[in-house]
């Protein structure tokens, strides 16, 4: 591999004529570990054989899994999609990296999913400036407060958005864009026409107005929404790639989706007229995203396989008990985050000890 | 019937590794052996029952004159078995060597003298034995040694007695990558075989018979169901590792649990391995006693990969030189013993020799679609039909666990890997026990798994360690 043996090189070069301890070595010599990932340093203690798993393919992985969606946002809404990832990418790395010289401490793979799951959650023509300042209160307090990747008890990429939701109540709940579908669609434009703005989701037309969005829309995507939410087909997807590809537990977006379907039945059992069916529950907002994406977070969830249940479940109850009885329209984003506070609880009740079995008199 | 085997990880073959069908090959004696004179069982997992590790004392002195077979040191009254010299040649010196298990441990030095004479062990009509008759044989044979917790006979073999055992498994299981030959073994000689089981079984007053196979070919598991007589139970099992190690195979064949720290003899079970078995044949049919064992010559960095017939007590420096910058592993990549010299010999115990190669540059390694990796996921697109590529990197700096639970999906033991390390690492070392530290076997799945390349093993270790040394 000569191009390897270059790139190598180079960084032995220029860590040479870095000072021995300084911020920018620490960085510059774990970039070159990761770039290099695989063997570049083996392991010094057993098991001597390691899994070709490691951080950087781990992370990777959501990433392919949200290309789809990426692309259709671009189609749905124009390039401004890919200046919003973008922007996320380069503010989110920016933070990322100065809490890195500070604590002098190696870049983590962290950043790779929250840099393009939490643009996916803004609206189409969210100013580009409240994008970076979203990304940067979510990488800096979501995680790098906490400790960075691993400890953070928030989902980074919503504690940007809830930050967001927040502060700029009008810009984050009032701007929704009918999208293109003729043809190139978004490819050929920059932003949405302004002709094209609706001020409702699916979900606000359904809470407010009682008028209900077809299912092949809303699986097609081609409605009103948030970047990366609108696609449900595209996102079932991503989320049976991360399944198959074991990336995530399957657990996670089942529990969410199958309880949140079952208590928003029982409620339109009970009164049809004021509450959406299951159906239109999942495949409108947000939920698709939040429960193959989002509540699969390992950090942010439990670890144990009867927690991730149970998250699931209480996923699914707060979601539906937002969108019915609260102010909202849309409860994915609060019911993740509320959930997350109860991971540290959920994985201390059912922390496994052992296979139980038969013991002998 | 069985349980199935909690989570584990059914391991590909690798390249480096001997072929099924390449068999066994003889290698010569070697120009000088070394015997060490500490041995022990619980070798598998390095934190279990310390206290049945011994030191004989030697019946040997330098200048000595011994056969291939001569008992060099025994000692009836600890939990023993003897030792024999697996050279014919003169004892050049009992002197403190670097063991493999770390420290330096005393060690006989033979040198040969090209004669190769055996001393066998007396003849007898194998189908006559009295059961004291054949205990004495496998003892004085050096077959007793065998398993985690010994084979029980009257000559204080094993922590355990003879009438207490009730069952007997025979772990023909090919889990544990480099290291999988007990087919190939069970092949060679199908009736050996059968007959070695058998001895065993008598020995120990006729307990249930359970042979386990895994990974071997239908047409051994054929073979050895239309031979077994009624007393012996085949139990076909998926090579999952570690299903070949005992806790493993008393779970999922007899659905019996060893209780946290214990071993297979405590709940009645005495597993043996098949190098074991065909030693007993040998002893009683043959009157060879246990000098000579199959390993596994294997690793990316060796030549030529294969399985030896070699002399206990071969320096390693006669049977492997690992291409540039390899390390050797004394018993396997997941839980074997770095060998810094190459002088050290083979035990008793070893089941294979492994060389690891040095660190590889690979700019993105990550980002290749992997045909020839393995991983515990499915990350890779791992095509069936090539041979996988074995990885020894840590992918990159060290990093915090993320909570993928990968290790509590992996471990056969069904603990949480992830926080007993994290406990241990902290000195937190009540709640480490409360979740079952103790039950951990140490196959190094949990570690093997972890993407962020966490030493999970090596931290459950030490907190053992902690904990023992914390009560005294």
């Amino acid at each position: 591999m000569r191009v390897s043996e270059r790139v190598d090189r180079l960084f032995t070069r220029a860590l040479e004529q870095m000072r021995e301890g300084s911020r920018l070595k620490v960085i510059v010599a774990g970039t070159r570990e990761s770039l290099f990932g695989s063997s570049y340093r083996t392991a010094q203690e057993v098991p001597f054989l390691r899994d070709s798993l490691g951080m950087q393919r781990y992370m990777v992985m959501p990433i392919l899994a949200l290309l789809p969606a990426a692309l259709a946002a671009i189609y749905f809404y124009g390039w401004r999609a890919l200046a919003i990832i973008a922007v996320s990418y380069f503010f989110g790395a920016l933070t990322e990296l100065t809490f890195c010289a500070v604590r002098r401490i190696e870049i983590t793979e962290g950043l790779l999913v929250t840099g393009i799951l939490y643009p996916l959650t803004l609206p189409p023509t969210l100013p580009l400036w409240m994008v970076a300042l979203g990304v940067i209160i979510g990488v800096a307090v979501g995680k790098e407060l906490f400790g960075g990747t691993g400890y953070n008890v928030f989902n980074p990429a919503l504690v940007g958005r809830a930050f967001l939701a927040f502060a700029f109540p009008v810009q984050m709940t009032n701007y929704w864009f009918e999208p293109f579908e003729r043809g190139f669609g978004g490819f050929l434009h920059y932003a949405p026409a302004a002709d094209a703005l609706t001020k409702a989701t699916p979900l606000m037309q359904m809470k407010f107005d009682h008028v209900t969005t077809s299912w092949l829309k809303l699986l097609w995507g081609n409605t009103a929404g948030s970047l990366g939410e609108t696609s449900a087909l595209l996102l079932i997807l991503g989320g049976l790639f991360l399944i198959l590809t074991r990336t995530i537990d399957w657990r996670v977006p089942l529990g969410y989706v199958g309880s949140l379907g079952l208590f928003s039945w029982l409620l339109w059992a009970i009164a049809p007229d004021k509450f959406p069916g299951p159906v239109f529950q999942i495949l409108a907002g947000g939920l698709l995203l939040g429960a193959f994406f989002m509540a699969t977070d390992p950090v942010t969830s439990p670890i144990t396989t009867k927690g991730r249940w149970a998250f699931a479940v209480i996923l699914g109850l707060l979601t539906v008990a937002i969108r019915s009885f609260t102010g909202f329209a849309e409860g994915v984003m609060f019911a993740i985050l509320i959930g997350n506070m109860f991971t540290p609880l959920l994985d201390r009740l059912t922390l496994p000890r052992g296979v139980k079995g038969v013991r002998v008199e | 019937m069985g349980r199935r085997l909690h989570g584990g990880h059914y391991f590909p073959r690798f390249q480096g590794e001997p072929q099924e069908g390449d068999g066994i090959k003889e290698q010569p004696p070697p120009r000088r052996a070394i015997v060490f004179l500490k041995q022990g069982l619980c070798i598998k997992s390095q934190t279990q029952r310390r206290d049945l590790q011994v030191e004989l004392s030697p019946l040997v002195e330098p200048g000595d004159r011994v056969k291939a077979g001569t008992i060099i040191a025994r000692d009836d009254e600890k939990i023993s078995t003897p030792l024999h010299s697996p050279i014919s040649g003169e004892v050049i010196a009992i002197e403190e060597r670097p063991h493999p298990g770390g420290g330096k441990a005393p060690a006989a030095v033979i040198e040969a003298d090209g004669q190769d004479e055996w001393e066998l062990l007396d003849h007898h009509d194998p189908e006559r034995l009295e059961v004291e008759e054949l205990q004495r044989i496998l003892y004085e044979a050096g077959v007793t040694d065998g398993g985690n917790g010994g084979f029980p006979t009257q000559f204080n073999t094993s922590p355990a007695k003879p009438e207490d055992v009730k069952y007997l498994i025979i772990d023909g299981i090919d889990d544990e990558p480099y290291l999988r030959y007990n087919g190939t073994l069970l092949a060679q000689d199908v009736e050996r075989s059968i007959a070695g089981i058998d001895l065993m079984r008598r020995a120990l007053g006729g307990p249930a018979v359970h042979l386990g196979i895994g990974g071997g070919s239908r047409k051994l598991i054929a073979a050895l169901r239309e031979r077994a007589p009624d007393w012996l139970k085949i139990d076909p099992l998926p090579a999952r590792y570690p299903q070949g190690d005992e806790e493993m195979l008393i779970r999922t064949i007899l659905r019996i649990e060893v209780p946290p720290g214990g071993i297979s003899t405590d709940v009645g079970v005495v597993v043996q391995d098949v190098a074991h078995v065909l030693a007993a044949y040998e002893a009683v049919y043959e009157g060879r006693p246990f000098i000579e064992q199959a390993i596994a010559i294997a690793g990316p960095a060796v030549s030529e990969p294969r399985n030896l017939r070699v002399r206990i007590g071969t320096p390693l420096s006669e049977l492997l030189q690992p291409k540039d910058g390899g390390r050797v592993m004394l018993d396997g990549a997941l839980r074997g013993l770095p060998v810094e010299d190459l002088e050290m010999p083979t035990l008793r115990n070893t089941r294979g020799v492994v060389a690891l190669p040095g660190p590889v540059a690979r700019l993105l390694a990550w980002s290749e679609p992997g045909f020839t990796k393995d991983s515990f996921t499915k990350a890779f697109l791992a095509l069936p039909w090539l041979p996988k590529r074995a990885d020894f990197g840590l992918h990159g700096p060290e990093r915090p666990c993320v909570k993928c639970g990968f290790c509590l999906d992996a471990c056969p033991q069904g603990l949480a890997p992830a926080l007993l390390g994290e406990y241990a690492a902290h000195d937190l070392l009540d709640e480490a026990e409360e979740l079952n530290i103790f039950s951990c076997i140490e196959c190094g799945l949990c570690a093997y798994v972890c993407p962020a390349k966490i030493p999970l093993l090596e931290q459950i270790r030490a907190g053992k360690r902690k904990i023992w040394e914390a009560k005294g």
